[in-house]
């Protein structure tokens, strides 16, 4: 009996071991994808940026990866480990050789400084990994227990796992029919590599989303921010209830917010020093938005909507490429739209018709009153928005004006989306109860960017006051 | 690299490898394996005929149309809950049909095993 028990616990630890290798095979490929990418896109001069930049490689990897996977399978290609294992092997390759016959070359050593600062960062990445850590033993113990995951976004991964295609009778008739499928095809190629459709470990997979994203944002903003301003603000979000404690969560949201929060910043600082891989990266994110949930294609355009106002005045040269940028994104989002209008799936917008002022007026104070609301609570978000619109004033004045007018309209915006969703879908109850209205999770990715934004916004306001070099943000 | 250099390397990895090493030395999680899926008949309740599992489900189904065609109704492929799919007879009363149905199945070289039933 016991020598049973010994060998099925080695069975065990083997089928263990076999999934977590696969998981980290494919973010491995995912990681080298997107740091082909940016090599091609922007070149590495040190290995100290390199790591610097990691996190956001991952992420462009994930989204690039994923979005070709997604419109493969939508134009009918089966969906096999092959494909899974290929499409990530193939953007690696033909970017690195691109990249060398452009005569990028290999990054070279690099110092890591010996300022305080080094000190900062040193407990801040620590602080950080051991939220993360802590995290994972979350992650990996993890049953499928919300709702819209075990309802649709699990079932429509498992469908295209076991079947290799959009199956039409299922993906019409689940819930959330009309929800663009990059998710559940990310879901899928996990499940190939962990070697089955196992819900518990597939948790990881996000909890590495999550990871992902922390070491893009601290990466991005640490280019322009002081470590002693930006670590609290990482440490922060992931400390917030309705942030870091959901990272392991095996639904859209918070993917849909990390890679709306990545653009907005790339965004924003295109607009500051207009080095095109930024707009080409942050264009394939929001491409990857629209691939992800409805709610990311009116993310998407409320953030090059801000983007126009915070740049009309260079609106010259910046204008029409926020309008390529645009065209690209619609390009991206049209196929999976035709799929389900040729299949006969309702559409993703509104039941009232959308914008007649007419219709459902007496939604329409409590509608934004709702988003307000749940922007402006500590419940969720903890003290992130304050802290945000408190860096927002200080940085106009000290006359940053494009960070605060683009990362202003940009929070504005989105409320304004938010209410506009309760208006106009009169099925949606005016509450914050989550089986009833979508508004606070589509009001994470406002408390989101302002936990991104705020550092960016206090850092230019901070370089104003000491006048020292830093953030150039006027 | 400068003494501050090590010092940052050693805030940063002290406590992330610490971490991880403090926790795993009071052993490893354990999971469930897949064999515990499989739970034994229990006199009394509801028994499933289980004609076997398998990773893939259109095998599943072809097996399943197999078990139906000589004769065994109502067999159907369901996924196990622990990532393969079950051919099953599902809902026999007792435990001493299920060894009548079993004993029946073995005629037409097929040797089904006995679990308890599922609740749905």
């Amino acid at each position: 009996m016991g020598e049973r028990r010994g060998h099925r616990h080695r069975e065990d630890s083997t089928l263990n071991a076999y999934a977590l290798a696969g998981l980290v095979v494919l973010n491995l490929l995912l990681l080298a994808s997107g740091t082909g990418l940016l090599w091609l896109l922007r070149g590495f001069d040190t290995w100290l940026e390199l790591g610097r930049l990691a996190g956001l490689a991952y992420v462009l990897g994930v989204v690039t990866v994923g979005s070709l996977w997604t419109l493969l399978l939508i134009a009918g290609i089966p969906f096999s480990l092959w494909i899974v294992l290929v499409v990530p092997v193939a953007v690696t390759v033909g970017s690195a050789l691109i990249a060398r016959r452009r005569g990028r070359s290999p990054p070279r050593g690099g110092s890591v400084g010996a300022g305080n600062s080094l000190i900062v960062t040193a407990v801040g990445i620590s602080a950080t990994g051991l939220l993360l850590e802590g995290l994972f033993r979350m992650s990996r113990l993890s049953g499928l227990y919300w709702w819209d995951a075990w309802s649709f976004w699990i079932p429509k991964a498992k469908a295209i796992y076991l079947f290799g295609n959009l199956d039409v009778e299922f993906f019409t008739t689940l819930p959330g029919s009309s929800y663009p499928p990059l998710v559940p095809v990310l879901d899928a190629g996990a499940f190939h590599l962990i070697g089955s459709a196992d819900v518990v470990t597939l948790h990881l997979q996000y909890w590495l989303f999550g990871v992902g994203f922390v070491w893009a944002l601290a990466g991005i903003l640490a280019e322009r921010v002081p470590a002693w301003i930006l670590w609290p603000f990482v440490l922060l979000l992931l400390v917030a209830p309705r942030i870091g404690r959901r990272f392991h969560i095996t639904e859209a949201d918070l993917l849909l917010d990390y890679l709306f929060v990545l653009a907005a910043l790339l965004v924003a600082y295109w607009i500051l020093d207009r080095a095109r891989w930024r707009l080409v990266v942050a264009t394939v994110l929001l491409s990857g938005m629209v691939l992800t949930k409805r709610e990311g294609m009116l993310l998407a355009a409320v953030l090059l909507l801000a983007a126009l106002l915070a740049s009309a005045r260079q609106w010259r040269s910046a204008w029409p490429a926020l309008g390529v940028s645009a065209g690209v994104v619609v390009a991206v989002a049209a196929p999976w739209r035709i799929w389900y209008v040729v299949h006969g799936v309702a559409g993703e917008g509104p039941t009232s018709g959308g914008l007649d002022p007419t219709a459902n007026t007496e939604r329409l104070w409590p509608s934004f009153r709702l988003a307000f609301d749940v922007l402006l609570s500590s419940d969720y978000w903890s003290v992130i928005i304050p802290v945000a619109l408190g860096a927002l004033v200080l940085a106009a004045f000290a006359r940053a004006y494009v960070l605060a007018v683009f990362f202003g309209t940009l929070v504005a915006l989105v409320t304004l989306g938010g209410g506009w969703i309760t208006w106009v879908i009169p099925e949606l109850e005016i509450t914050q109860e989550l089986g009833a209205n979508p508004i606070v999770r589509f009001m994470g990715s406002a408390a989101l960017l302002c936990a991104a934004a705020s550092p960016l916004l206090l850092a230019a306001a901070w370089s104003a006051v000491t006048a020292r070099e830093g953030v150039d943000a006027t | 690299m400068t003494a501050r250099a090590w010092v940052a390397v050693a805030i940063v990895l002290v406590p992330l490898l610490g971490y991880p090493l403090v926790t795993l030395a009071g052993g490893s999680p354990r999971f469930p394996s897949r064999e515990e899926c499989v739970r034994s008949p229990v006199e009394g309740q509801p028994v499933d005929l289980v004609f076997g599992r398998f990773d893939d489900p259109e095998v599943a189904a072809e097996t399943a149309d197999q078990v139906v065609a000589v004769g065994f109704i109502g067999t159907e492929a369901f996924p196990d809950g622990c990532g393969r799919w079950k051919v099953v007879l599902g809902g026999v009363p007792s435990l001493e049909t299920a060894r009548e149905i079993q004993a029946e199945a073995a005629t037409v070289d097929l040797r089904p095993t006995l679990e308890l039933g599922s609740e749905d």
